[in-house]
């Protein structure tokens, strides 16, 4: 964790030092009348501090040798796996309004069912649709939320 | 005492209504749900659930919130008995002996003395709760804003002191939650802060998207990440009521975790986690025969299982006495008043008794719904363990999104919850405790009232933090944590690594 505890340090130091400069870009005040700034500037003096102690403690650490190789962080196994997820998550978020809930969420989850056993896509389809069905219940008929319509209710509107 | 009487009747009065039996069993029906599934813990579940309470009346909301963190307790208890993974962080130590247990053929009296033992603790647990929340809340009405901001301070420092790996990190955490309810409108002057010109940021930051992202989405990362086989118990559990021995072995055990666990749910950071590693710690430490321990003795099970629930119990006694939550899951508590209009501190239980004693009596019920939930059922659990990953980490994706959504009906909210549930997981990897940003993300805004009020009040003299006694106590014992930190190192190090 040495290497990654300078490069963190380093990250934390710098967010750090650029809180305190917006901060004093908003004005510290003084204590009597303190100003917008004031307590942004303490956390970013608490984040850089932060850093500046991680960077230092991983140095001396170097120094002494007291830990040997980097532990391994990412797997490489089932990164595939995730940027996936993180592109549907993505692609769902952005398309949730203008596609409307009912298919963006079709795709959604049957991508994301689908993903691991291909060969099974009839279930995946039949359980995206019954899913989508229970929580269009439960979120717009039973909580009354506004889920987005889009295309749907763009198609509803055109031909009424 | 009368008054005290007059509270629980009208406690009963509010949690015997239908509605609130519903929502009561609903939640800690969740709560054992989701402590058996691996994978998804209380906060990640509350935090999901939270769009949907708005819904609800507030006192029904409140009632399932708690719920399911106490009935996640007892679930978590399931999975580490029968296949040796914890449903919950708080269960940890329950592999140990528990698990044992089940391969010597002995899975029913571990799995009813775990259920056993969080009924007692979490009966005793309410009576103290009880009898300790008025005499508490006379004292927090002699809190003015520099003995707030002190206390908050102090709340803080004590979270990051038990954080589970290292204290700067977990400080750096609580500076980052602090920087974060810094953004959008001052409090004082209105003036706009850290927005970057997004409307969308002019009213801050959202509470849900947030914890939503770092709990719910970040938690799937890694679980899609690191998931492997699961072994589940496929033997007969039989004799699910514990013999006469099994209760003189565990009654002791049962009586000091409740005691213990309390008191270590009260202080911030202390928690269910904590609270059962200490009473293992001091089962092993007081027994006649320590060696046996880890080998499948039921008074290994008993101590932590009462412990992590009499501290979920006591965890409630900052939140509603001082607005203080002492843990994640309890800063989520605060943040579902806040939403519901509550304005939480000393005075939440004078203004609003029916949520106070209401919530302490739905706790009685949901504790007996538990009992039931947790021993006649516990077969349907069990099939509920082999439900895979693969069919869950969609769903909890997609009600992530959908809950997100609803709140305000912007996608700007689903995309800040994606891009905090990355944060979340790269904080994971590199080992940052989410919990700590959390409590401050909410703390936050209370504390730069209460610091700046105290300024005004006093013309700028930062003496007044240490003149007051309430205040230059909380900040003495800031200072004892931050030396005991520096002393006691090894130590804590020790206590990480054994919790890892």
């Amino acid at each position: 964790m040495r290497k990654h505890s300078i490069v963190g340090g380093l990250i934390w130091l710098v967010l750090g030092i650029g809180m305190c400069i917006e901060s004093i870009k908003l004005n510290l005040g003084n204590f009597s009348n303190p100003g917008a700034g004031l307590t942004p500037f303490l956390s970013g003096v608490v984040i850089g501090s932060g850093g500046l102690i991680l960077i230092f403690s991983a140095t001396l650490k170097a120094l002494r040798e007291e830990e040997g190789k980097d532990k391994k962080i990412w797997r490489k196994e089932n990164l595939g796996t995730i940027l996936l997820f993180l592109l549907t998550l993505f692609s769902y978020g952005l398309l949730f309004e203008p596609l409307g809930f009912p298919i963006s969420s079709l795709i959604f989850l049957s991508i994301l069912f689908i993903l691991p056993e291909p060969k099974r896509w009839r279930i995946a389809l039949v359980f995206s649709l019954i899913t989508i069905i229970i929580s269009f219940l439960v979120f717009f008929v039973l909580l009354q939320c506004n889920l987005p319509g889009g295309m749907l209710r763009d198609i509803q509107n055109l031909m009424r | 005492m009368a008054g005290l009487l007059e509270n629980i009747s009208l406690g009963y009065h509010v949690a015997f209504t239908i509605t609130n039996l519903f929502y009561c069993f609903v939640g800690v029906f969740i709560g054992t749900l989701i402590g058996v599934l691996p994978g998804i813990g209380p906060s990640g579940t509350i935090a999901l659930l939270l769009p949907v309470t708005y819904a609800l009346n507030p006192v029904s909301s409140i009632i399932m919130l708690a719920g399911i963190y106490y009935g996640a307790m007892y679930g978590g208890s399931t999975t580490s008995i029968l296949v040796n993974i914890p449903g919950e962080a708080a269960s940890v130590v329950t592999c140990l002996d528990g698990y044992k247990m089940a391969r010597q053929g002995r899975a029913g009296p571990a799995l009813g003395i775990a259920a056993f033992g969080s009924f007692i603790a979490g009966t005793i647990g309410l009576i103290i709760l009880m009898l300790l929340a008025q005499p508490l809340t006379r004292v927090a009405l002699k809190f003015g804003p520099p003995e707030y901001a002190s206390l908050l301070i102090l709340g803080l420092c004590i979270l990051t002191y038990l954080a589970h790996g290292s204290m700067i990190k977990a400080i750096i955490m609580a500076g980052l939650g602090f920087s974060l309810s810094q953004i959008g409108q001052d409090c004082v002057t209105a003036k706009l802060r850290f927005t970057f010109g997004m409307l969308e940021l002019q009213n801050g930051l959202g509470l849900i998207p947030v914890v939503m992202g770092l709990f719910g989405i970040a938690e799937v990362f890694v679980n899609i990440e690191e998931r492997g086989h699961i072994e589940v118990f496929k033997g007969k559990i039989t004799g699910l009521l514990p013999n006469l021995k099994d209760w003189i072995d565990s009654i002791g055990a049962i009586i000091r975790g409740t005691f213990l666990g309390f008191f270590l749910g009260v202080l911030p950071g202390g928690g269910a986690v904590i609270s059962s590693f200490a009473s293992y710690v001091l089962e092993k430490k007081i027994s006649k025969h320590p060696e046996k321990f880890g080998t499948g003795v039921i008074e290994g099970v008993a101590g932590p299982e009462a412990a992590n629930n009499a501290a979920s119990t006591g965890a409630f006694i900052p939140l509603f006495t001082l607005g203080i939550p002492p843990n994640a899951v309890m800063a989520l508590l605060l943040g579902a008043l806040m939403i519901h209009g509550f304005q939480p501190g000393p005075l939440l239980i004078k203004q609003r008794p029916d949520l106070f004693w209401g919530t302490v009596m739905s706790m009685y019920i949901g504790n007996i719904f538990l009992l039931f939930l947790n021993l006649p059922l516990i077969g349907i659990w069990v099939k509920l363990l082999k439900v895979p990953y693969r069919v869950l980490f969609p769903l909890i994706s997609f009600i992530c999104i959908i809950g997100c959504y609803s709140i305000d009906n912007r996608t700007f909210d689903v995309l800040i919850m994606i891009i905090f549930g990355i944060i979340g997981y790269i904080f994971r990897k590199f080992e940052y405790e989410p919990a700590p940003l959390v409590v401050a993300l909410i703390l936050g805004p209370m504390f730069e009232m209460s610091f700046r009020q105290s300024l005004l009040i006093s013309g700028g003299n930062l003496s007044i933090f240490f003149t007051r006694p309430i205040s230059a106590s909380c900040l003495i014992i800031v200072l004892l944590i931050f030396l005991l930190s520096i002393f006691f190192r090894k130590k804590r190090r020790v206590i990480a690594e054994l919790s890892e």
